[in-house]
C-alpha cells in the first residue's frame, strides 16, 4: 500500500499532468475555431480518452482525475503531516478544492436560455446543447399534462422508447444533430404519417455553434392501432408537435432542447434597446421584469452587465428577438453553477498556504 | 489518522466513478394545463367532439353559430387570410353542389361530378379518406383551397361532413398550401 501511495504521490506525476493539461488547453482552444466550443470541450476537456489519429491519449477528465489522486495521496504519506509542511499541505488542500469545484461544475451545473415575449412569462430555460424527445400526455389528467422526456442519449438507431403510461412505443429510425428537410425520395418506409408523407430528413454537417444546429428525428410509432402506426418525422424548428390519438387520448410528440424548470417565474414588462447612432447595431439592451415567486412579485432591471442573481441562478441579458408581428422578446442566458465559489475559496486557501510556507521558511533562510 | 486517510481515498475514487455515470435517461413530470388550453379543449369538445391542431401563428377567431371555428392566417406580405371550418349533418348536399357553389364564388364555371372528381385530390386522415379541391382562376388571380371530410358513424354511413375552406390570391394559397394540408390531416374525433 505504501509503495502504491508513494508512486501515486510522485511529484513528477503532478508536473507531467499540469504540462499535459496545458497541451490540451492549447490544442482545444485552436480546434474550437473549427469544431465549436461545445465539441472542443467534449473532445479535449470532458473526455477520458482523446483519440488522435487512432492513438489513445489521456483526455482532460482522466488527466484531472490523475491530478486529483496525486494531490490527495500527498495526505496519505506519513511524512506530510509535519509542522514544517503546514504551508504545502494548505496549498494542496486549496488545489484539491479547485479540482473538486471543477468536478462539481462539470457534473451539476446547468446553463441555457430563457426567451420571453413582452407581457408574457416563463418559468423554464432551454439547454444550449442537449435535446430531448418529449411526449405530452394531454388528456389523461384533467388539469395537468404529463410530460415524458427521453434524453438525447436514447436517440440512437433502433432504440425503443417506452413508458408505462404510454399505450405505444417509439422506435428511433434516425437522429441527426443537424438536419434539413427535403422532398421525399426514399419510399422504403411504410406507412408514412404526418409531414413524413411528403418530406424526409437528411443529415447535415454539424455547425460549429451548437445553437445553429437544427436537429431532426425520424421515428416509428408501434401500437395496437393501425391508424396511428407508421413513420413520422420531426425537426426542431417545427412549430407544432405531432398529435396522435389512441383510445380517445391525445398525445403530442416533439423534439426540443432540454427544458429545465426554475423555482420562480420571470415576467417581461418591457424590453429596451439602444442602437449605435445611424446603425442597426445594438449598443445596449435591458429587460424590465417581474420576478414572481410564492405569489409575490419583485420588479427587477436586467442589463448587459447587471445580471439578476436569485436562488443560485444567474440571469444575464444575452440577446433579443423581434417577432414577425412587431412584438419583442428578450433572451436571457441562465446559469446555475454550484461550484462558482470554489475558485475563490481555493485561491484564498492556496495564498494562505504559500504565505504560511514562507513564514515557516524565513527563520531558516535568515540563519543562512 | 492513516486509516481515515485511506478511507477518504477510497471515498474519493467512488465519488469519481459515480460522477462519471450517465445522466437520467427518462424524466417525467407534470405541468399545469393553461387556462387557454382548458378553455379551448372544453369549447371544441362541447361542439362536436372534433379536435385538430393549428399552427401557432394562426390566430383563432371567435366561433359563430355557422362556423365551428375560424382562423386569421398572416402571410409573408402581411395580408390576413380567413380559414373556416364548418360542419353539417349528413352529406350536406353532396360534393357536386358544394364544389360548384365554391367555383361560382371565384367566377369559375360549374362542372359535372366526373369533372370535379378528376380535379380532386384524395387524402386520408384519422377520420378516413377525404377530398381536397385546389380551385384556381388564373383570370382574376383568385383561388380557393377546400376540403370535404366525411365523418362516418359506426354503421358506416355519413354522420356529418366537415368543410375546411380558404380563399385568397393564387400566390397566397400556394404559400399556405402545405400548412392547410397538415391542418386538414390533423382533424380527428375525440370520442
Amino acid at each position: 500500500m505504501n509503495k502504491l501511495i508513494k508512486r501515486i504521490s510522485d511529484p513528477k506525476i503532478f508536473v507531467f499532468t499540469i504540462i499535459w493539461l496545458m497541451v490540451l488547453v492549447f490544442f482545444g482552444t485552436i480546434e474550437q475555431k473549427d469544431i465549436g466550443l461545445f465539441a472542443s470541450q467534449k473532445k479535449y476537456f470532458t473526455s477520458m480518452i482523446l483519440w488522435v489519429y487512432g492513438i489513445p491519449l489521456p483526455g482532460g477528465l482522466l488527466t484531472m482525475i490523475i491530478l486529483s489522486m496525486n494531490l490527495f495521496s500527498f495526505f496519505l504519506k506519513a511524512n506530510s503531516w509535519r509542522k514544517n509542511k503546514v504551508g504545502i499541505l494548505t496549498v494542496h488542500i486549496g488545489a484539491l478544492i479547485l479540482l473538486i469545484g471543477s468536478g462539481i461544475t462539470s457534473v451539476f451545473s446547468i446553463e441555457g436560455n430563457m426567451v420571453i415575449i413582452e407581457n408574457e412569462k416563463s418559468d423554464y430555460m432551454h439547454s444550449f446543447y442537449y435535446k430531448e424527445f418529449t411526449v405530452l400526455n394531454l388528456d389523461q389528467h384533467k388539469d395537468s399534462i404529463e410530460v415524458i422526456n427521453f434524453s438525447e442519449n436514447l436517440l440512437k438507431q433502433n432504440q425503443l422508447l417506452e413508458y408505462n403510461t404510454l399505450p405505444f412505443k417509439i422506435e428511433i429510425i434516425d437522429f441527426f444533430l443537424n438536419s434539413k428537410l427535403e422532398s421525399r425520395v426514399n419510399d422504403t418506409l411504410s406507412p408514412l404519417r404526418g409531414d413524413a408523407v411528403k418530406l424526409e430528413l437528411r443529415e447535415k454537417f454539424p455547425e460549429t455553434e451548437m445553437n445553429k444546429n437544427i436537429s431532426g428525428v425520424t421515428y416509428k410509432i408501434i401500437s395496437d392501432d393501425d391508424k396511428i402506426n407508421g413513420y413520422y418525422i420531426y425537426q426542431l424548428e417545427q412549430r407544432r408537435p405531432e398529435i396522435i390519438t389512441i383510445n380517445n387520448m391525445d398525445y403530442a410528440l416533439l423534439l426540443r432542447p432540454v427544458r429545465t424548470y426554475l423555482p420562480f417565474e420571470i415576467e417581461l414588462l418591457d424590453f429596451d434597446k439602444v442602437m449605435h447612432p445611424g446603425t442597426q447595431i445594438a449598443k445596449s439592451f435591458s429587460s424590465k421584469v417581474f420576478l414572481n415567486e410564492n405569489q409575490t412579485s419583485r420588479r427587477v432591471l436586467i442589463e448587459m452587465n447587471a445580471p439578476l442573481r436569485h436562488k443560485g441562478y444567474t440571469l444575464y441579458q444575452a440577446s433579443y428577438a423581434e417577432l414577425g408581428d412587431g412584438r419583442e422578446a428578450t433572451v436571457l442566458a441562465v446559469v446555475q453553477n454550484y461550484g462558482r465559489l470554489f475558485p475563490y475559496i481555493s485561491s484564498i486557501i492556496m495564498c494562505i498556504g504559500v504565505l504560511l510556507q514562507m513564514i515557516i521558511r524565513i527563520p531558516g533562510l535568515l540563519k543562512k | 489518522m492513516k486509516k481515515n486517510s485511506v478511507n477518504l481515498f477510497y471515498t474519493l475514487i467512488v465519488l469519481i466513478v459515480c460522477s462519471c455515470q450517465s445522466e437520467k435517461q427518462v424524466n417525467v413530470y407534470k405541468v399545469k394545463k393553461t387556462d387557454a388550453l382548458l378553455a379551448k379543449q372544453n369549447q371544441k369538445e362541447k361542439k362536436t367532439g372534433l379536435n385538430w391542431t393549428a399552427p401557432n401563428n394562426w390566430i383563432e377567431k371567435k366561433p359563430t353559430d355557422f362556423r365551428l371555428a375560424s382562423y386569421d392566417i398572416k402571410t409573408s406580405n402581411g395580408d390576413l387570410v380567413d380559414l373556416s371550418i364548418t360542419v353539417f349533418p349528413g352529406d350536406a348536399g353532396g360534393i357536386e353542389s358544394n364544389v360548384n357553389r365554391w367555383r361560382r364564388q371565384i367566377n369559375l364555371n360549374p362542372l359535372n361530378l366526373n369533372g370535379i372528381m378528376n380535379e380532386a385530390l384524395i387524402e386520408s386522415s384519422m377520420l378516413g379518406e377525404y377530398y381536397v379541391f385546389d380551385l384556381v382562376n388564373q383570370n382574376n388571380n383568385q383561388g380557393m383551397l377546400a376540403t370535404i371530410i366525411p365523418n362516418y358513424n359506426n354503421s358506416n354511413s355519413i354522420k356529418e361532413t366537415i368543410f375546411v375552406k380558404m380563399i385568397g390570391s393564387l400566390q397566397v394559397l400556394e404559400e399556405l398550401k402545405y400548412e392547410f394540408e397538415l391542418f386538414c390531416k390533423s382533424i380527428h374525433q375525440l370520442n
